[in-house]
């Protein structure tokens, strides 16, 4: 069985790369910190499922008003119009802008969506201790943190179109409810995958249970 | 993992990590995160919900330019709801748009509301809808005030002229011509009203034309008030010249309506809505009292009756009274005589309404002996000229004391007034041109040429008698004189001749 750190009782620092041994007996109630640079050293990051649990549910809560409501309401002089991410998808599509269409339902829905399955697998997983697949979930984990941000570029659309169109009395773009909603849910699921410490996919690997 | 013992390092210098203790806050309250997005999430689905009002269907011929999901649905101007989606009826013979309304228009969607497609649109002299050329059409729709709730509607083909909540009344106007939905309707040369509807009555004669007149001009309309057609323009030639009226230039291309107080001002009690009115061809028509009471009546004129046409007036010292209605020839076998009889109709109630009082009438009366009191007063028919530039004839009635007695035949019918010849100042003129005609004004002029030839050759051989006179015995002097004198007289004849010449009723009338 390769050693690990935390089966050495060694906490290396995020920060500075040393290993720190953990004070041992009851010494160690307290919050470790880095012998040399101060910073918080932990073997796993603390109440770290609970935390990305948490995180995910109030995404998963989210990306319904994320999808139903409008993203983008615009309203010039022949009438307004409010935009979901799907209505604006389905335009794209009917009026022939395929590849667009295709990027956009991928980033600004299918992603999203994936995430959160990837973090809800991840996260029942790691409280079951599965031993199984775990070079894959690991992979899964790289993935979605890596994917992740890119969601936001909806977000920047809708920032930068708003304040641009603002042709006064002509036309005015504003960002709906739905943009603030679908922000949430990418924030939320960045600091999801944030919270989640990989290194428990492995865990049960050393045979401990 | 924290129950191992103590692992043995192969690295002892390494540092053992320092056990510090921060506040921090309970690692459970990041469970605030998923509550606070599960309030939110649930107050926007609350909302939602909330502001969901009735989803309605409204059938329509078609579907020009609705889209679902983004053809707006409109109440002054604001958006109340919008299209969901467009079907067809069962029998594919019309289109039923399905649309949501706003929460607060779930009161709204009762039996009389109405719907109708705004499009651009030039009616009535306005545009409206020019809006709607960029962003496409939308759903207007008009709040009724029943009660009753429904959720189907059939929708306008046409945007409703007046829509409800307009203050104002509408009345109904029985006519035989349709006029022109949305034609604008005129209260002393203001527009104020609308026709709203036409409709064509079942049996086919005659039009019920639905006027709306809005607040505050509905008060204007009693049960006296006349309505008129204001349609283009009305041009007459009668005996009182040339009249041209109009009421607008919308009118002109459009027609219109326009409704005044009737002329005897009795009835001034304000109409109640959806009163029924006669709308009349013209102002004169609309402006005659209601001619309950007519007598014919046939006047035999000898002389030519041209100039008078039918519907010419019969005039009492200016008043009409009447008007004609037949202009015929008769022969005389017997007589060998031809003569025109002239049908008038009389409304003996105008002179009575403006002379209620006046006039003591005796109801026992008949109409036979008070003509044959009349006549024996002196009542007579008269054709007078109304216009010397076109030649319109009217026919008089007038009161000639002096004129022999004429017995009127019982027998008759229609009634006869006797008759007098043209009057005075058309004979008399006549009489004119009939003296200038008999002045022989070719043998004057003629005759004064010949005494001007014979002047001349007279001067001629006077001037050769004066040359056999020396230039200076005394006799010379008178003569000089003489010539002279005789000269001036034959200047002044000349221009006596030149001055006929060119003004030959100066015979007449005497130089100017």
């Amino acid at each position: 069985m390769a050693p690990t750190a935390a089966r050495t009782h060694l906490l290396p620092c995020s920060s500075c790369g040393i290993l720190n041994r953990r004070a041992p007996g009851p010494a160690a109630a307290g919050d470790p910190n880095c012998a040399r640079c101060g910073s918080a050293v932990h073997a796993r990051k603390p109440h770290n499922i609970s935390r990305s649990l948490a995180l995910l549910l109030a995404a998963c809560i989210l990306y319904a008003p994320a999808n139903l409501l409008p993203i983008l309401e615009t309203s010039s002089e022949f009438g307004s119009q409010r935009d979901t991410i799907m209505s604006g998808v389905v335009y794209l599509w009917t009026s022939g802008a395929w590849p667009l269409a295709v990027l956009i339902f991928s980033a600004s829905i299918l992603i999203p969506l994936a995430k959160l399955l990837a973090l809800a697998v991840l996260l029942f997983s790691v409280h079951r201790r599965w031993r199984r697949a775990c070079l894959q979930r690991a992979r899964l984990y790289r993935m979605v943190e890596r994917i992740g941000r890119w969601s936001m570029t909806d977000i920047f659309v809708a920032a930068i179109v708003s304040t641009l169109v603002q042709l006064r009395g002509v036309a005015t773009i504003k960002v709906g409810p739905g943009a603030v909603a679908f922000g949430a849910v990418v924030v939320l699921t960045l600091l999801a995958t944030r919270t989640f410490d990989p290194r428990l996919i492995w865990d049960p690997d050393r045979g401990d249970g | 993992m924290s129950d191992e013992a103590p692992p043995t390092t192969r690295e002892p210098d390494l540092p053992e990590a320092v056990v510090a203790h921060r506040s921090r806050l309970l690692p459970e309250l990041i469970w605030a995160i998923p509550i606070v997005a599960a309030l939110i999430g649930g107050w926007l689905a609350v909302k939602a919900i909330r502001s969901r009002g009735p989803t309605i269907t409204i059938t329509f011929r078609d579907a020009g330019g609705l889209a679902a999901g983004k053809t707006k649905l409109r109440y002054r101007d604001v958006d109340v709801g919008e299209v969901r989606s467009i079907g067809f009826s069962p029998d594919r013979a019309t289109v039923v748009i399905t649309a949501e309304l706003i929460r607060e228009a779930a009161s709204w969607t009762v039996d009389d509301t109405r719907f109708w497609v705004v499009r651009p649109r030039v009616a009535a002299g306005e545009v409206s809808g020019l809006e709607t050329l960029l962003s496409g059409p939308y759903i207007g729709l008009d709040v009724g005030m029943s009660k009753r709730q429904r959720r189907a509607f059939q929708g306008l083909e046409a945007m409703p002229i007046v829509t409800g909540g307009t203050p104002g009344r509408a009345f109904v106007a029985r006519a035989e011509r349709s006029i022109g939905l949305g034609s604008p309707v005129f209260f002393r040369h203001l527009q104020v009203g609308q026709v709203t509807a036409s409709d064509l009555d079942a049996g086919g004669s005659r039009f019920s034309i639905s006027v709306f007149v809005r607040a505050p001009y509905d008060r204007y309309v009693t049960t006296g008030t006349r309505f008129w057609e204001a349609s283009g323009f009305d041009v007459s030639l009668t005996s009182a010249g040339l009249k041209v009226e109009t009421e607008s230039l919308v009118t002109l291309i459009l027609g219109g309506i326009s409704f005044e107080p009737g002329p005897d001002g009795q009835e001034t009690a304000p109409a109640p809505p959806n009163h029924r009115f006669v709308l009349f061809p013209n102002r004169d028509e609309a402006m005659k009292l209601p001619d309950t009471e007519s007598v014919d009546c046939t006047l035999v004129f000898r002389e030519s009756v041209r100039g008078l046409s039918l519907g010419a007036p019969v005039d009492f010292r200016g008043m009409p009274l009447g008007e004609v209605t037949r202009i015929g020839v008769e022969y005389d076998p017997a007589r060998f005589d031809f003569t025109m009889p002239v049908e008038v109709r009389i409304y003996p109630g105008r002179l009575r309404a403006r002379f209620r009082h006046e006039v003591l009438e005796d109801p026992t009366e008949s109409v036979q002996t008070r003509l044959q009191r009349l006549v024996d007063h002196g009542l007579r028919a008269q054709l007078r000229s109304g216009n010397l530039l076109t030649g319109q004839l009217y026919v008089a009635l007038d009161f000639f004391p002096h004129t022999p007695r004429v017995k009127v035949d019982p027998a008759l019918q229609p009634r006869e007034i006797p008759t007098l010849p043209l009057d005075d100042l058309g004979a008399s003129l006549a009489d004119v041109a009939r003296k200038v005609d008999r002045l022989p004004l070719d043998r004057v002029i003629g005759d004064v040429r010949q005494v001007l030839a014979k002047a001349g050759s007279a001067f001629a051989n006077a001037d050769a008698a004066v040359k056999q006179f020396g230039p200076t015995s005394p006799r010379q002097a008178d003569l000089d004189e003489v010539f002279q004198q005789v000269t001036r007289a034959a200047r002044s004849l000349r221009a006596l001749a030149d001055s006929l010449e060119r003004h030959p009723e100066s015979l007449i009338r005497g130089r100017k």
